[in-house]
């Protein structure tokens, strides 16, 4: 697995943006090689969370200023989440993921189906009625189900809520703009640390539909193994760069 | 430059709905600068990879033995690197000490194991080696466990080269090739050069000459397996800043 062709053709198409998919090794030699050619100072890379789910610390400098989201990330800083890493780190001796949430997330919600019922599982109607009232207290903040059923996270920190230009128009507010109102909609405690300082420097920019896609090496390539995932450089993206 | 306006062209005719090829990177639009930066990264990439087959053709060469094992070797210098470099702070002493472990790791393997194998067939080597692949991956995961571990580059070497606007070239990368290139150079001097070289040039063509000669074959054999181990973990050691030290790193080699 090497990169450094991929990102040298990177460099070359100067995207405003690269969006990568990896996880595991990948994530942390992709991260670690995209800063070591200097190519995060001018071109941001973003991806889902499992670009930094569980390699931020073998990535070390290399992740800063890493944008990535998914539902739950290593740092929220919420007093829920410190203690429930605190508790994973000394029963499994190993650092949580975002599986381990997910479980944590599943787990509270059958207890709480449990519970309602005194352990009698034959009790199927009310177990359900219970789930969907239950109002979980995740590591990645506090959720309950809604109608569909799923997660709401409907309890989000009052610095996330309202805010929106709905919201703000109601109230007669003018809507927030750009970088101001990423900040205002994404909870801090929502994002790790890391990716704080730099995720106030982005600003939405206007959508455009159905992203084109420009391979910047031809599509069959044999070199990097049929079933590994690759960078795909988009041209044009949600995300613009403010400087 | 030629890729990107060439790229926004075929977009924006995307865009437009018009029925164009999806294949953009167009190999006669590089121009010559991006060609001597992809020309360096394959040099550097091939003499990584020189690296990590030197031992392995140093074994089968010289020995005989087909050894499917050698990528777990590679795998173990990775891991010694990252472990030795968290216990020491310092990998150029880790790399010092993971080369004295890997030597007499390989010492063991050929006394207890190898050894044998001599006189048999290749299918049976392949056995033994494969087996051993399966022996390391569950040690590594019993003694360092299954997390994706990252190995910092030495601060000496952290800085990069700045070869365009946005491109720049990690010093780290151009100091690994010039110890592949050197230890090629050592290499060649060793078995070209020197006694014990050309006692191991000997042992390679006729065993049994040598050893009615009175030198002493076993002992020159286990020295190429335990060289030839410590150039696998030597290279897995000098790769593991730039990868990533993950489970099944053996079997991607």
């Amino acid at each position: 697995m090497e990169f450094q062709p991929l990102l040298t053709e990177i460099a070359s198409l100067k995207p405003d943006v690269v969006y990568a998919f990896f996880a595991g090794g990948g994530a942390v030699k992709f991260v670690k090689d995209y800063a070591a050619a200097g190519l995060n100072k001018t071109i941001p890379l973003v991806g889902p969370g499992f670009l930094t789910d569980g390699t931020l610390e073998a990535q070390g400098d290399a992740a800063q200023g890493l944008l990535t989201t998914m539902h739950y990330g290593d740092g929220v800083n919420n007093p829920k989440n410190n203690a429930f890493r605190a508790a994973y780190l000394k029963a499994f001796k190993t650092e949580p993921d975002v599986y381990a949430v997910q479980g944590y997330d599943a787990a509270q919600l059958l207890i709480a189906g449990a519970n309602a019922v005194k352990g009698d599982m034959s009790k199927r109607a009310e177990i359900v009625k219970a789930m969907e009232t239950a109002k979980i207290d995740s590591p990645r903040g506090p959720f309950a189900l809604n109608k569909a059923p799923q997660p709401d996270p409907r309890h989000l920190p009052a610095q996330g809520r309202g805010q929106g230009e709905q919201g703000r128009r109601r109230r007669g507010q003018e809507p927030l703009r750009s970088a101001a109102r990423l900040q205002a909609l994404i909870p801090r405690s929502a994002l790790p640390d890391r990716a704080i300082d730099r995720a106030t420097r982005f600003t939405i920019g206007r959508a455009i539909p159905a992203i084109p896609r420009c391979p910047p090496y031809p599509s069959r390539t044999s070199g990097y193994g049929r079933n590994r995932a690759r960078p795909e450089v988009a041209r044009s993206v949600l995300v613009g760069w403010q400087r | 430059m030629a890729v990107s306006t060439h790229c926004t062209r075929r977009v924006s005719r995307r865009l437009r709905g018009m029925a164009v090829s999806t294949r953009c990177a167009n190999p006669e639009l590089m121009d010559i600068y991006s060609f001597l930066i992809q020309l360096l990264n394959g040099v550097q990439y091939g003499l990584l990879l020189f690296l990590v087959a030197s031992g392995l053709t140093l074994i089968f060469g010289i020995m005989g033995i087909i050894n499917l094992a050698h990528g777990s070797f590679y795998m173990v210098g990775a891991y010694m690197a990252f472990t030795l470099s968290s216990l020491t702070g310092n990998l150029f002493v880790a790399i010092v000490v993971g080369v004295v472990l890997s030597v007499l790791l390989g010492i063991v393997l050929e006394w207890a194991l190898i050894s044998h194998l001599y006189k048999r067939d290749h299918l049976e080597q392949v056995l033994l080696t494969y087996g051993l692949i399966l022996v390391f991956e569950e040690l590594r995961s019993l003694i360092v466990g299954n997390d994706v571990h990252g190995v910092a580059v030495p601060a000496i070497l952290d800085g990069s080269i700045p070869l365009t606007a946005t491109l720049s070239y990690p010093v780290y990368r151009l100091f690994m090739s010039a110890v592949c290139l050197a230890l090629a150079g050592l290499l060649y001097l060793l078995i070209h050069r020197t006694r014990v070289g050309m006692m191991i040039r000997a042992g390679a063509s006729n065993r049994e000459m040598v050893s009615a000669l009175g030198l002493n074959i076993t002992l020159v054999y286990r020295l190429v397996f335990a060289l030839g181990v410590a150039l696998a973990a030597f290279a897995g050691m000098i790769a593991a800043p730039v990868s990533s030290v993950y489970p099944e790193w053996a079997r991607r080699c």
